[in-house]
C-alpha cells in the first residue's frame, strides 16, 4: 500500500513537472492542432512524425531538409534536439532555445508522450 | 510620352535613393544565435547584442570590428537587449527568467528574477518609459514593470493570454506592445498598469513588433499577414501596406530619425525601407542568403540588424 501511494505521488509530481517544463515550449507550440497561428507547429502527434512535414506549417529550409534526410521525432531524437537545436540542425529557427538539464528533458519528453498523443 | 518620362524620373529617383544606402557587414563568432541589437546613440559608439544560444551579451566596436562577449549566467538565453540613459545594457533573459543589467565598465551582472509563483514566462523584449520604468513582455502571456530605483517588480496577465512580443514607447512615454499569438497591440496605462487592447483591421494578422515614430504614431510588423500597419492614437485610424513579394512575413519594425520605417521581411530575406510620404517600399539585402533578422535598431544615419542565421551584424548607412 505504501509503495502504491509513493508511486502515485511520483506520477503526480512527474506530471506536474512535465506541465511546468512545457511552459518552455508554450509560447510557440500548442497541443491543440486547431491553434494554427503560433510560431511553431502543433506538437500533437509529434512522436513518429517526420521532421518538417506537418501539413500547413511553413518550416525553415533547415528543418525541411532534416526531415528529407530522414529525421523522425522519437524520444531519443527529441532529447538530442532539445539539448541544443542548432547543434543538431544548423540553421533551425529555434536555434537559440536550449533545455540543458538531462533530467528536465527526460521529464518533459515523458510528459509529452502522453500529452501529445 | 509624358507618362514614360515621369516613370523614368520615378525609377531614377528610387535608384538614387537606394544608391545612397551602403551596407557593411560585421562577422560575429559562429553560432551565437544573435537575437536583438541596440546601438549606442553616440556616433561610432558600441553596438550591443544578445547572444541567445550562448547566453551572453555581445559588444561590437564598429570602428575596429572587435567583439567582446560577457557571460550572463548558467542557463542564460537572452532575447532582447536595450540601453538605459546611462548606457547600461538591460536584457530580457528567457533562460534565467530574469531581467538582467550589465555594467558596461565593470561587466558586473545584476539580476532581477521574476517571482517564482509566476513560473516561466518566456521573457521577450523591454523598453524604458520617460519616468525610467522598465516595461517588459513575456511571450507566455504577461507584461510587467521593474522600477530600477527600488527593485519593485510587478507582473500582469496579458489580455488574451500568450503572445506579448515587441514593446516600445512613444516620445511622450506611452508604452505599446504587440501580441504575436493574440494578434493585437496594446497600450499600457502606466498609472494603473492596465493594458488596453487595440485590434488591427486584419484578423489573425500576427502583430509581432511595434515602433513609434517621432509623432507618436505606432508602426506594426505583422508576421502572419505580411503587412506593415500604422496606428494613429490621435484619430484611432489604421492603415496597412502589404510588403512586396509572394507570401511575405514581416518580423521586425523600426522607425529611423527621418521617420522612414524599416521592416525585416523573411520570405524574401530582405530589409525594406518604407517612405510614408510616397507609400513606397525600397528593398536592401546583405550578402547573406538566409539572414533571419529578428529585430532592428539604429542611430542617426544608421540602421543595425542582427542576422541570427548568418552570424553577422549588418549596418545600413544612409544620408
Amino acid at each position: 500500500m505504501f509503495g502504491l501511494v509513493v508511486g502515485l505521488s511520483w506520477v503526480t509530481a512527474s506530471a506536474q513537472d512535465g506541465a511546468r517544463l512545457f511552459q518552455r515550449c508554450y509560447a510557440c507550440h500548442s497541443l491543440d492542432p486547431a491553434e494554427r497561428d503560433l510560431s511553431g507547429p502543433t506538437l500533437r502527434g509529434l512522436f513518429g512524425r517526420r521532421a518538417g512535414t506537418l501539413n500547413g506549417f511553413e518550416y525553415s529550409t533547415a528543418m525541411r531538409e532534416a526531415g528529407q534526410r530522414g529525421l523522425t521525432w522519437t524520444t531519443e531524437t527529441l532529447d538530442r534536439f532539445l539539448v541544443d537545436p542548432e547543434e543538431m540542425i544548423a540553421g533551425v529557427r529555434m536555434g537559440g532555445v536550449r533545455l540543458r538539464d538531462p533530467a528536465d528533458r527526460r521529464t518533459l519528453i515523458h510528459w509529452l508522450q502522453n500529452a501529445a498523443k | 510620352m509624358l507618362r514614360l518620362f515621369i516613370t523614368l524620373i520615378l525609377v531614377l529617383a528610387a535608384a538614387m535613393a537606394a544608391a545612397q544606402v551602403t551596407v557593411q557587414e560585421y562577422p560575429l563568432p559562429p553560432r551565437l544565435h544573435v537575437h536583438d541589437v541596440w546601438a549606442d546613440p553616440a556616433p561610432d559608439g558600441p553596438v550591443w547584442f544578445s547572444a541567445q544560444r550562448s547566453g551572453q551579451l555581445g559588444r561590437l566596436d564598429p570602428k575596429t570590428g572587435k567583439v567582446d562577449l560577457i557571460p550572463l549566467g548558467q542557463d542564460s538565453a537572452p532575447h532582447g537587449v536595450i540601453l538605459d540613459t546611462d548606457g547600461s545594457p538591460w536584457l530580457t533573459d528567457g533562460g534565467q527568467n530574469a531581467i538582467v543589467r550589465v555594467d558596461p565598465k565593470t561587466k558586473a551582472v545584476t539580476k532581477w528574477p521574476l517571482p517564482q509563483a509566476r513560473g516561466y514566462v518566456n521573457l521577450n523584449t523591454a523598453v524604458f518609459d520617460r519616468a525610467g520604468v522598465h516595461w517588459f513582455t513575456g511571450q507566455n502571456g504577461v507584461y510587467g514593470r521593474l522600477d530600477p530605483r527600488t527593485g519593485d517588480l510587478k507582473v500582469f496577465d496579458a489580455p488574451k493570454g500568450r503572445g506579448p512580443y515587441g514593446i516600445h514607447a512613444t516620445p511622450e512615454g506611452v508604452v505599446y506592445y504587440a501580441s504575436l499569438a493574440g494578434s493585437y497591440i496594446a497600450r499600457i496605462d502606466a498609472a494603473t498598469n492596465q493594458a488596453t487592447v487595440i485590434e488591427p483591421p486584419t484578423p489573425g494578422q500576427g502583430a509581432r513588433r511595434v515602433w513609434s515614430d517621432s509623432t507618436g504614431v505606432v508602426w506594426v510588423s505583422e508576421w502572419n499577414s505580411g503587412q506593415l500597419s500604422r496606428y494613429d492614437p490621435r484619430t484611432g485610424q489604421w492603415r496597412e501596406w502589404k510588403a512586396p513579394g509572394a507570401r511575405p512575413r514581416a518580423y521586425a519594425v523600426y522607425v529611423d530619425e527621418t521617420d522612414k520605417v524599416w521592416v525585416a521581411e523573411w520570405t524574401g530575406q530582405v530589409m525594406l525601407r518604407f517612405d510614408p510620404a510616397t507609400e513606397r517600399f525600397e528593398s536592401f539585402k546583405s550578402s547573406s542568403g538566409t539572414a533571419d533578422v529578428r529585430q532592428i535598431h539604429g542611430r542617426k544615419g544608421e540602421v543595425w540588424t542582427p542576422e541570427s542565421a548568418a552570424d553577422k551584424l549588418v549596418v545600413y548607412r544612409y544620408r
